[in-house]
């Protein structure tokens, strides 16, 4: 016999927490949402609760001690999520204060049995867990909290119903506590504190039966209710088993839309790729990047720009080409995050989403220095390793990615990011500053492109209302990139009779 | 809305049928205390003993300014025991203010679980514990 029981999943309808379970609620599971206060199981529970609940799937909440129950039912109600329609029709609410604080667990249990039998309840919910334990603590030292919890985990289990117990617990706990070993599914709600900033993150620590997404993931609570944002985990790239050779066929081109920028490049960017620009502030970057946004959308390739330091409007207008219309078109999509407590996985959930939504082939990241400041303290120490995962995932769904980095224009040393970045990127765009015969100048290079060849030229630039407009290779002079440059002699100078490229290697 | 203004003359419509037409105080006291009770009786699961008793500490306070000696009966009623007090407190007075006062109660404390668990969960309660009286208040269903 090969058969084995199916378990039926169920969607919470808590946005993202599906994936991070491993597909859903293990239907008949018996889980645990532990956390400090104020941490959200209450909110997260009754999400759940109500996007299950329906006629023939009833929900029985029992509520403890704790958090009164006026006030819970006057807060709660206040996200979109609580039907009120539902209320002691496919959702009942029953306090057991009464019987927690005279009679003890055997009470408790007594009545959560009567009221189930009665109900039948698809769903059942003990809010707060943690104040039953500390009253029977108080009734008799706690002595029977082992049996309790065995005893309702079985019948729980034989009345059909997926459970939760809610409770405010501390991580050091779940070495001892037995309800942590009879549980199924264990939810642990975080919230992290980094300076002033404070951070919600959820860990799934076990879901018998299948496979959580490991690790902590970010979460919000808004008036929709909660919406976690999966950790990125790359899939391995494995070569199929005995399968064919890897294609070596050259992925196509995009134009950034600046004619001698695409010839620097050896024609164009290869797709799927991320290029960087790099420079300092005012050079350029961003009149690059909605260029190259704007040639999409002439080609049919529609965009999303993620930006964090102007607003939509805003950058829609004051960039030097104007992106309004396609952005009323919807064939451009900016998204403009909330600032100062991203995370990382946030801001790459809105970016898929508006990918998805779009179908969109290019995305700009302008800046990687507003992005960093966007995001929590808590994973600005982590962020190098974050936009490899974001870059590589956003890369893997095919689009090109341009990303702009801010530079100070110093002389002394040449880097190409402040954040030691550059190393993930597949091309490398420079951008800078020159003073040459009293004047200011603008020039660009293409410092890499990956398994391609390209020019190796300092070609001086400027910008006008249509754009940037590359012009001629910086003349006779070496020391560019020194501040300090003069003027080549004839006898030193190289034939030019072609413009010079070389091949970035992979 | 769910204000005592709004509720008392639904609250003595229900009254007065309970006590029948021309109930002498102590009928209209009983009749009161059996309304009081079959309120709470479905107040109960949801918000527990402890939010029923908070509910009425706070009807009586606030109905006091109109029937002075009703919140001394809650005082007294601390006990677990506060119906019985209201309809010890009705039945000392003239029938006319055993009806005004006990409708006051009963519309005060509906007005004031509103005020914490807002008017659509209050009418449904209303509603179900008195279906022919009060009609809920429709929600529309989300999806």
């Amino acid at each position: 016999m090969t058969d084995k029981v199916p378990i039926r999943r169920l969607s919470t309808g808590v946005p993202g927490l599906d994936a991070v379970l491993g597909g859903g609620l293990p239907e008949f599971s018996f889980n645990v949402v532990a956390g400090s206060p104020g941490a959200g199981k209450t909110t997260l529970v009754q999400q759940i609760m109500f996007a299950l609940a329906r006629a023939d799937r009833r929900a029985l909440y029992f509520t403890v001690l704790g958090e009164p129950p006026l006030k819970m039912l006057r807060y709660q109600q206040q996200f979109e999520f609580f039907n009120i329609g539902e209320v002691n029709a496919s959702v009942r609410f029953v306090n057991l204060a009464k019987e927690a604080l005279e009679g003890g667990l055997g009470e408790v249990l007594q009545r959560i049995v009567q009221e189930v039998e009665a109900t039948s309840p698809a769903i059942v919910i003990v809010d707060s867990f943690r104040s039953v334990i500390e009253a029977a603590k108080r009734h008799n030292g706690g002595s029977d909290v082992q049996h309790f919890i065995q005893d309702l985990g079985m019948r729980l289990t034989q009345w059909q119903a997926t459970t939760f117990l809610v409770g405010e617990f501390h991580l050091t706990e779940t070495q001892d506590h037995p309800v942590f070993t009879v549980a199924d599914g264990l939810v642990w709600l975080h919230q992290s504190l980094d300076r002033n900033s404070m951070v919600r993150k959820m860990q799934i620590m076990k879901m018998r039966g299948q496979a959580p997404i490991p690790g902590l993931h970010t979460f919000r609570i808004t008036d929709s209710g909660i919406q976690v944002f999966p950790r990125l985990i790359l899939a391995p790239q494995t070569p199929p088993v005995g399968g064919e050779a890897k294609t070596t066929r050259r992925p196509p081109r995009l134009s950034l839309g600046v004619p001698g920028l695409d010839e620097m490049l050896g024609g164009g960017i290869p797709a799927g790729q991320s290029v960087l620009v790099a420079g300092p502030s005012g050079s350029g970057k961003t009149v690059l990047a909605t260029q190259f946004i704007r040639e999409g959308v002439r080609r049919g390739e529609p965009g999303v720009i993620a930006i964090f330091e102007k607003r939509p409007s805003e950058y829609a207008q004051t960039s030097a080409i104007g992106l309004d219309q396609a952005v009323r078109d919807g064939q451009v999509g900016i998204i403009h995050t909330r600032p100062l407590d991203l995370s990382i996985d946030e801001t790459q959930h809105e970016l898929t989403t508006a990918i998805d939504r779009l179908k969109a082939r290019r995305v700009v990241i302008d800046s990687l220095s507003g992005f960093e400041l966007a995001l929590a303290p808590t994973f600005r120490e982590d962020f190098r390793e974050s936009l490899y995962r974001l870059v590589a995932a956003l890369t893997g769904m095919g689009v090109t990615v341009m990303m702009t980095a801010e530079l100070e224009d110093t002389y002394t040393h040449l880097r190409f990011s402040p954040h030691g970045t550059a190393f993930l990127t597949d091309a490398i765009i420079l951008q800078r500053y020159l003073e040459l015969e009293g004047q200011l100048q603008r020039v660009m290079a293409v410092v890499k492109v990956r398994t391609s060849a390209h020019s190796t030229d300092l070609r001086l630039f400027e910008i006008s209302a249509d754009g940037i407009t590359v012009g001629e290779r910086v003349g006779d002079y070496e020391g560019l990139l020194t501040g300090s440059p003069h003027v080549i002699s004839h006898e030193r100078q190289r034939p030019r009779r072609r413009p010079h490229s070389r091949r970035s290697r992979s | 809305m769910t204000t005592r203004k709004s509720m008392e003359p639904e609250f003595e419509r229900l009254l007065v049928r309970e006590a029948g037409t021309g109930a002498d105080a102590p009928a209209v006291a009983a009749a009161a205390r059996r309304l009081c009770e079959e309120f709470a009786q479905h107040l109960t699961p949801l918000i527990g003993d402890g939010g029923v008793t908070a509910i009425c500490g706070r009807s009586l306070q606030l109905a006091e300014r109109r029937f002075p000696g009703l919140a001394p009966a809650l005082a007294a009623g601390q006990d677990g025991e506060p119906f019985t007090h209201i309809q010890h407190f009705l039945e000392h007075q003239d029938p006319v203010v055993a009806i005004r006062a006990a409708v006051t109660v009963l519309a005060v404390a509906s007005e004031v679980l509103a005020s914490f668990i807002g008017e659509t969960l209050t009418r449904l309660l209303l509603h179900e514990t008195w279906p022919d009286h009060f009609d809920r208040i429709a929600t529309e269903p989300t999806t």
